[in-house]
């Protein structure tokens, strides 16, 4: 199969890869660039590990292919961070135990990270509904949901 | 000197004793003593000189570790339990 | 025996510091099974059979082989028949190794849709698995049994002429064909069901579910030149893995290094070896490392999911709500091969009411499904499910509360348990009477087609050997290594520990998991007892390392080591208290006394706390749709002490959002021919977070006396009960009893539209 060369800005980053036709962006980020805190859960779109930014769309990116990114923004959980200075929400999980065996953290704090940045003030209900396609077998959810609301607040502290 | 009961199903075997005084120092010698009691109760308990499939052994309330070989008081109750699983 | 004086006041259990393992874990840095590359790599893929219960006729591999970018294939003849059979699996009794090995490849037939048959290492995983396609392999399709009744039926079709029995204590060997019986029984139920004025029979049946790990099963094999071989894995034993390579493949235990990498997900399901082997095997005919990734599908169809059940029970009840006799047979799916978990199923079916005349009796039944593995405290749900649900009926039919009924009914420290032997330190009635007082109990619950339920659980829990290494470094910080895979904070809850015996800040302690060169034997991380057991080890460990910086102390002071005082972090001379070296002091000196310090333990305690736990659920069902919604939950539970309160009402969520998923969705199915149908994620339908209100968790602290903190397990019970509170709680809001899980939609409006026709 003939690999296709792919330029994306990766977390800020220029990127360069080479990709078969066939692999997934999932696959790419994990295999190509070693990217490996997006996860996979299901390969079908149905477990939001694998989620990613894709030029500020919440995407599941084992349901696109990497020949896809050519030219894209993509922001994956390794782009949350400023250095060593954590995501509110990335915090807030540390926190509060947002999370036990950690595998489907990365999807939930990408996914309320581009939540958050459409609605700085969601209720529990949209909250919610939002992250309703990241699927969590560890913590029942209810410590997910209190850790994101406790990052919307400190963001809304930061803004003002 | 220890009591070992006799677990319900093999009570059949013991023509219905349900406890049995035992001159024995540890679990291994218990269940000798059983067996000569009750020849119909080798191959039960201990199988290729080991604790048959799926058997644990209880001595004075608590799942022991070191199975036959646990030492037994003279006061010692032995419980043969089934093995319980767990995840 | 070795009961602890558990101390008044806890410095450290008891707080919330934040678990050193997080950072890497938000960050996306923590490397689980699918994370880790080694240069040269291959991938493996595996061709599974798609038929239920078939006779393998012929394997010609010779096109996979054939094919470019493959290096090596692989089926049950490079497998080695298995010489010594049966080792010790510590609580689960032991296991085949035969029955192992046949699992992760199929020798001469394959027992389940999705068997290992073959397997391919390639350059890359789309090149395995287009190279796997190619494998050729002749099947005499058998007949397949899909479920406990009919495979205990006579003309069940046999899956094994010989495999080895539960025993499980009865006199003779199998009971059936397709089955291993167990029986345990206290009194006389004749006469005790001849005492109660009012007796219930009913049957119910339960479908198998599947642990859902998010993270699926992964490993990396590197067969090195000298035969030592390294597997890194996502496991909840690293030893475990180690041992069963060992003997499946007849390689010596120690020449087998298993490195264990962070583990998305296990409840049970990741307890022993599945592509491992073949991985490995892969490995040595290629040369090079192998990587093998069961994908969700694969997963789903192939590994352990947790029992189906047929259960029937009856209940002896008197007027004034005395329980007075029990009887409960229970036929649990064991799979594809024997030692499923009907000893944990029917063993704690009754226990947590006191009885005196009972009698279980449970069967292991073999189906054409994949063999069963634990899930969280398996085989307890169902039987919980049949025995709280006529509990319910009973308390209805009688006139009285839940509640009440329960306490009058309540299993009580020293009370004898149907294994034979009395009940140790355990706080069944300080949760009921918590759940009495408790604002949702005494709530109303408003609407029409709302209702209330109540359930009350059981669970046993394990001690089983487990190791711990402390070493106590010159800046006054502490390294703790443990054997203990870490699934939700475990590194945290062991470093808590050993800061607490050593008197200095969890701060101070860095905790680890160690692969199986580097640490002591530890078995899983399961059964709860992580905490638990893995704690003790870690407390004995530190009370050396007390013990030898208190000799070093009394070097530097010139006194004997027994007039050291050791308070709370502080080495004083008792005969002169002003000479007093705080444990950073002292670590500093050590090297110019004799030079660091280390200690290792290896503890396998023996004083388990058993688990006990309610649940009260309010929901709403929409009698159009037959849709239930949960309102309120709340969760009762006794910790024993909870090291890390947070992470312990995370443990109560988590099983308990798994035990509501058990409930009203999650079931397996399988079509006439015996293939799953549901493969994804999409149709096997776990909780989302929008299916779940928040949990409230009530935590009570009866102490264990077997550990020294007076900690119990914890992770398990919370699956036991959601499902009878939540059928329950549909009696309350409908009027219909549920006999059947999951009690989806479609199910509670038959039952609905039965009971208005």
């Amino acid at each position: 199969m003939n690999r296709q060369q792919i330029t994306a800005t990766i977390n800020g980053e220029h990127r360069e890869f080479l990709c078969e036709p066939r692999q997934s962006l999932l696959e790419v980020l994990r295999d190509e660039l070693f990217l490996t805190g997006t996860k996979e859960g299901c390969n079908d779109g149905n477990c939001g590990s694998c989620n990613v930014i894709l030029d500020g769309t919440l995407v599941n990116s084992c349901c696109i292919f990497g020949v896809e990114a050519n030219g894209s923004h993509l922001t994956t959980v390794e782009g949350l961070s400023k250095g060593n200075e954590l995501h509110p929400l990335q915090q807030t999980f540390l926190e509060g135990t947002g999370m036990q065996c950690g595998f489907c953290t990365p999807g939930f704090l990408v996914a309320a990270s581009a939540l958050l940045d459409e609605n700085p003030e969601p209720t529990e209900e949209e909250i919610r509904h939002w992250l309703v396609g990241n699927l969590c077998r560890c913590t029942g959810y209810d410590k997910i949901v209190k850790s994101v609301q406790d990052a919307a607040l400190i963001l809304r502290e930061r803004a003002l | 000197m220890p009591i070992a009961w006799i677990p319900h199903p093999m009570r059949e075997v013991t023509g219905g004793t349900e406890k049995v005084t035992v001159e024995a120092a540890n679990v291994r010698e218990a269940i000798r003593a059983l067996e000569e009691l009750y020849p119909s109760l080798v191959g039960l308990l201990i199988q290729n000189d080991q604790l048959r499939k799926g058997i644990a052994i209880a001595v004075d309330g608590r799942i022991v570790r070191r199975g036959l070989y646990e030492p037994l008081r003279s006061d010692s109750e032995i419980h043969f339990i089934p093995a319980l699983g767990a995840g | 025996m070795n009961d602890y004086v558990i101390p008044e006041k806890l410095r450290v259990v008891g707080t919330t510091p934040i678990r050193p393992d997080g950072h890497d874990k938000v960050t996306g840095r923590a490397k689980f099974g699918d994370d880790f590359h080694l240069p040269g790599m291959l991938h493996g893929k595996v061709l599974r059979s798609p038929h239920a219960h078939a006779r393998i006729k012929s394997i010609d591999t010779s096109h996979a082989s054939a094919f470019p970018g493959v290096h090596a294939v692989v089926t049950a003849t490079d497998f080695p028949r298995i010489t010594s059979n049966v080792i010790d699996a510590g609580e689960a009794g032991q296991i085949d190794m035969q029955d192992v090995a046949d699992n992760c490849i199929a020798r001469e037939k394959v027992f389940y849709d999705g068997h290992a048959v073959a397997a391919v290492a390639a350059d890359s995983a789309h090149i395995a698995e287009e190279a796997a396609h190619l494998i050729q392999v002749n099947y005499e399709l058998l007949e397949p049994v899909m479920d406990v009744r009919a495979a205990m039926a006579d003309d069940a079709p046999v899956l094994h002429d010989d495999f080895l029995p539960g025993a499980f204590l009865a006199p003779t060997e199998k009971a059936l064909p397709n089955a291993s019986k167990l029986e345990l029984a206290m009194g006389d139920i004749t006469n005790g069901f001849d005492e109660a004025d009012i007796v219930i029979e009913r049957e119910f049946t339960t479908e198998t579910v599947h642990q859902g790990y998010i993270e699926t099963h992964i490993v990396t094999a590197q067969w090195g030149a000298n035969g030592m071989v390294t597997v890194w894995t996502t496991t909840q034993g690293q030893f475990a893995i180690r041992d069963q390579l060992a003997l499946v493949l007849e390689i010596p235990m120690s020449a087998i290094t298993v490195i264990p990498l962070e583990i998305g997900g296990g409840f049970g399901g990741k307890d022993s070896i599945y592509i491992d082997p073949l991985a490995v095997v892969l490995s040595k005919q290629s040369g090079r490392p192998v990587k093998m990734v069961m994908n969700r599908a694969e997963t789903l169809r192939a590994t352990g999911p947790s029992s189906g059940t047929y259960i029937k029970a009856r209940l002896g009840v008197k007027t004034d709500g005395t329980l007075v006799a029990a009887e409960f047979h229970g036929a649990y799916e064991a799979g594809a091969y024997s030692g499923g978990p009907v000893a944990p199923g029917v063993s704690t079916a009754l226990t947590r009411y006191n009885i005196p005349n009972v009698k279980v009796e449970g069967y292991d039944v073999l189906v054409n499904k994949p063999k069963v593995k634990p899930y969280r405290a398996p085989g307890a749900t169902p039987s919980n499910f049949a025995v709280e649900t006529m509990i319910d009926e009973l308390c209805r039919e009688l006139k009285l509360d839940p509640v009440e009924f329960r306490l009058h009914n309540a299993l009580k420290t020293g009370d004898q348990l149907v294994l034979g032997f009395p009940c140790p330190e355990i706080g069944g009635v300080e949760i009921l009477k918590a759940v009495r007082n408790h604002a949702h109990y005494q709530s109303d619950i408003g609407g029409p087609n709302r209702g209330r339920g109540l359930a009350y659980g059981f669970w046993f829990g394990a001690g089983l050997p487990s190791s711990a290494d402390l070493m106590v470094n010159s800046d006054g910080t502490v390294q703790l290594c443990s054997g203990s895979p870490d699934m939700s904070g475990t590194r945290i809850t062991l470093a808590m520990q050993a800061a607490e015996a050593l008197g200095i800040d969890p701060s101070d302690v860095f905790p680890s998991v160690g692969d199986t060169a580097s640490v002591g034997y530890s078995f899983q991380t399961v059964a709860s007892r992580t905490t638990f057991a893995t704690g003790i080890a870690v407390y004995q460990a530190a009370q050396d390392i007390l013990a030898q910086m208190a000799e070093r102390a009394a070097l530097i002071w010139q006194i004997a080591t027994d007039d050291i005082l050791i308070d709370c972090g502080h080495f004083l001379n008792k005969a002169n208290t002003q000479q007093c070296f705080s444990f950073k002091e002292l670590a500093g000196k050590l090297d110019s006394t004799g030079g660091p310090i280390a200690a290792r333990a290896l503890a396998s305690p023996e004083g388990v706390g058993f688990q006990i736990t309610a649940h009260l659920v309010d929901l709403a069902v929409d009698t159009e749709t037959g849709k239930v919604d949960i309102l309120r939950y709340t969760a009762f539970q006794d910790a024993g002490k909870a090291v890390h309160p947070d992470f312990v009402e995370g443990q109560i969520q988590g099983g308990t959002v798994q035990g509501i998923g058990w409930a009203l969705n999650e079931e397996y199915f399988y079509d006439g021919a015996g293939q799953l149908k549901n493969t994804s994620l999409l149709d096997y339908r776990m909780p989302t977070i929008l299916d779940i209100p928040d949990i409230e968790a009530v935590i009570l602290e009866i102490p264990n006396p077997g550990h020294p903190y007076g900690v119990r397990g914890v992770g398990e019970v919370p699956i036991v009960p959601p499902a009878a509170a939540i059928a329950n709680a549909l009696y309350d809001a409908a009027g219909i009893r549920m006999d059947t899980l999951p009690m989806t939609p479609a199910k509670i409006l038959d039952k609905l539209n039965s009971v208005t026709n």
